[in-house]
């Protein structure tokens, strides 16, 4: 109690006395609003705010009644409170010592934020279908935020650090407070009407659903559906969801996280590239195919070249066989009628094909001429030319061998010509138009043709003996 | 709401046929360049060109990874900002 005489209290006995007349007056006041400025402390106390539109009121709640709440206090969320008025000794800061604490239904502002949702979504400005994929890469990159603050400064980081000459605009706007939503619609429609940026990022740290809340009005969200380049909304941190992001094509956790997907980095391209080169510049590997194709003319040339010889000597042999088989004279002309003309045959072949190969070899050289680099050129020159040497070597070594069959076979042939054996005084004698052999071919009486070299001489058998 | 696409399409065949001139090439985006240049190496290595036309390639391969270098090479550019109001 207060000293008589004097009227003025000290300023605990003050305090005391409003507590009590509190106390005493609402013993339990109980009043409903939206969550705001909500801190925990390391305590475990809970300090916030509750507010309508005309007044908010501090409140704290102690750890051991936060413990049995059934619901999670978060900014913006509607509540119902059981509490009574105090004034905090210690700093003489007015509150409410929350009892009781009920969750209302939904904040007032997620009811907006829901409402609006579901009516843009009907309108179909979330719709999958409309979603575009990002550049692969820009030609430029256009930035929606504010021109102060870490937000910027961070995404252009990340950009410079991933493609350090990639050209980034910004359309500056306000991102929070009256007029904000406006003007950043306006500023993706500047970006956008200046056809200079290939993808729009809207960007924005993180805060409270009113500190976004910009993010959530229609106009923005209409601006980002218009928008005729792909956008990306980073606004918020991961857990902040606002309509922007879902209207835009692509939906970043963070702004940092947005300018990471909107360019490649440098250094993968340019080792794509690199990559690329490379394989291009392997003529050994890229030629490979090609060289087996000369290899395999090279076989079948050298295949070809052997069954030309071949063929001629099988021939020889045949007309070889049929020589030594046939002895009349008569017939002697003809025979060397017919090697003569074989041999101008066989001859012609020898040469036609030889003139074939060599064509298609000129050709094959000349097309790898063009073709390969000069290195290979000379390598490839030298395997044709020795193949171009072998093919004719082999050709007429097998039309000189059939030329010295030939003349040996014609030499034969003289040597047994009967005419030479009736020249060197010898003569035939035949009865009856057979051979006489033997004493016994022949009867007394018989009429005796007796060729010599210069004609016949006719006789008569007398006697025959076999005593010479 | 789709943009409309004024990026010039250029195939394999007519970059082959030397139909697309040097200036085509530098107007080419990247990815269209390196989608092109990977169908000339592909196709280069698979040996199924003729000769003239594999060495065709070799030359349009170079001239665009050219192309790709000067897109991904440059200074560090300076953020331009674009004006309110």
């Amino acid at each position: 109690m207060a000293k008589s005489g004097d009227p003025y209290l000290t300023v605990t006995e003050a305090t005391r006395q409003i507590n009590d007349t509190f106390e005493a007056v609402f013993p339990q006041l109980l009043f409903h609003g939206e969550i705001s400025q909500l801190t925990v402390a390391a305590s475990g106390h809970l300090y916030f705010s509750v507010k309508d539109q005309g007044a908010q009121l501090s409140c704290v709640m102690w750890a051991g009644m936060v413990r049995t709440l059934s619901f999670k206090p978060a900014q913006g969320v509607a509540v119902r409170v059981h509490g009574r008025p105090n004034v905090y000794a210690q700093s003489g800061r007015f509150q409410i010592v929350v009892s009781r604490l009920l969750e209302d239904g939904e904040g007032e502002l997620q009811r907006k934020f829901l409402e609006l949702k579901d009516r843009l979504q009907r309108e179909g400005f979330f719709s999958v279908e409309r979603k575009r994929p990002l550049p692969f890469l820009p030609r430029a990159v256009g930035l929606v935020t504010s021109k102060t603050g870490a937000v910027l400064h961070d995404m252009m980081v990340k950009l410079r650090e991933r493609f350090p000459s990639m050209v980034v605009y910004l359309s500056e706007t306000r991102v929070q407070g009256d007029g904000a939503a406006k003007e950043i619609a306006s500023a993706i429609r500047k970006l956008d009407e200046s056809k200079l940026v290939d993808v729009i990022i809207v960007a924005r740290g993180g805060g409270s659903l009113e500190d976004l809340w910009a993010f959530n009005e229609e106009e923005v969200v209409k601006a980002v559906f218009a928008a005729s380049v792909p956008v990306v909304s980073g606004v918020g941190h991961e857990t902040d969801t606002t309509l922007c992001d879902f209207a835009a094509d692509v939906r970043a956790p963070t702004p940092t996280a947005a300018a990471e997907m909107v360019v490649p980095k440098v250094s993968d391209l340019l080792q794509r590239v690199g990559e690329l080169e490379r394989r291009l510049k392997d003529f050994d590997r890229w030629l490979q195919p090609l060289v087996q194709r000369v290899d395999e003319l090279s076989m079948r040339l050298d295949a070809r070249a052997g069954m030309v010889v071949a063929e001629a000597k099988l021939r020889i042999k045949a007309a070889e066989a049929r020589l030594t088989s046939i002895k009349p004279d008569k017939v002697l002309e003809l025979l060397r009628g017919r090697i003569d003309l074989f041999h101008g045959r066989l001859y012609r072949v020898g040469m036609a094909s030889t003139d074939r190969h060599r064509a298609t070899v000129t050709h094959l050289h000349e097309r790898l001429r063009r073709a390969i680099p000069s290195e290979r050129i000379a390598h490839h020159r030298g395997i044709v030319d020795s193949l171009g040497g072998r093919l004719l070597v082999g050709v007429q070594r097998g039309v000189e061998d059939a030329r010295s069959k030939v003349v040996s076979l014609g030499q034969r042939l003289d040597s047994i010509n009967p005419q030479r054996v009736l020249d060197r005084g010898y003569s035939i004698v035949r009865v009856s138009g057979k051979n006489v052999r033997s004493v016994v071919d022949v009867s007394s009486g018989d009429t005796m043709e007796i060729s010599v070299s210069d004609g016949v001489v006719l006789g008569t058998v007398t006697q025959r003996s076999k005593e010479r | 709401m789709a943009k409309a696409s004024k990026e010039i399409v250029v195939t394999l065949e007519a970059l082959l046929s030397g139909e697309v001139s040097e200036e085509q090439v530098s107007a080419l985006s990247f990815e269209q360049a390196l989608r092109l240049l990977e169908e000339v190496v592909t196709s280069v290595e698979s040996g199924s060109l003729p000769l003239d036309r594999a060495i065709g390639s070799y030359e349009h391969g170079t001239s665009l990874i050219k192309h790709l270098r000067k897109l991904l090479s440059g200074a560090e550019e300076k953020l331009r900002v674009l004006n309110q109001g």
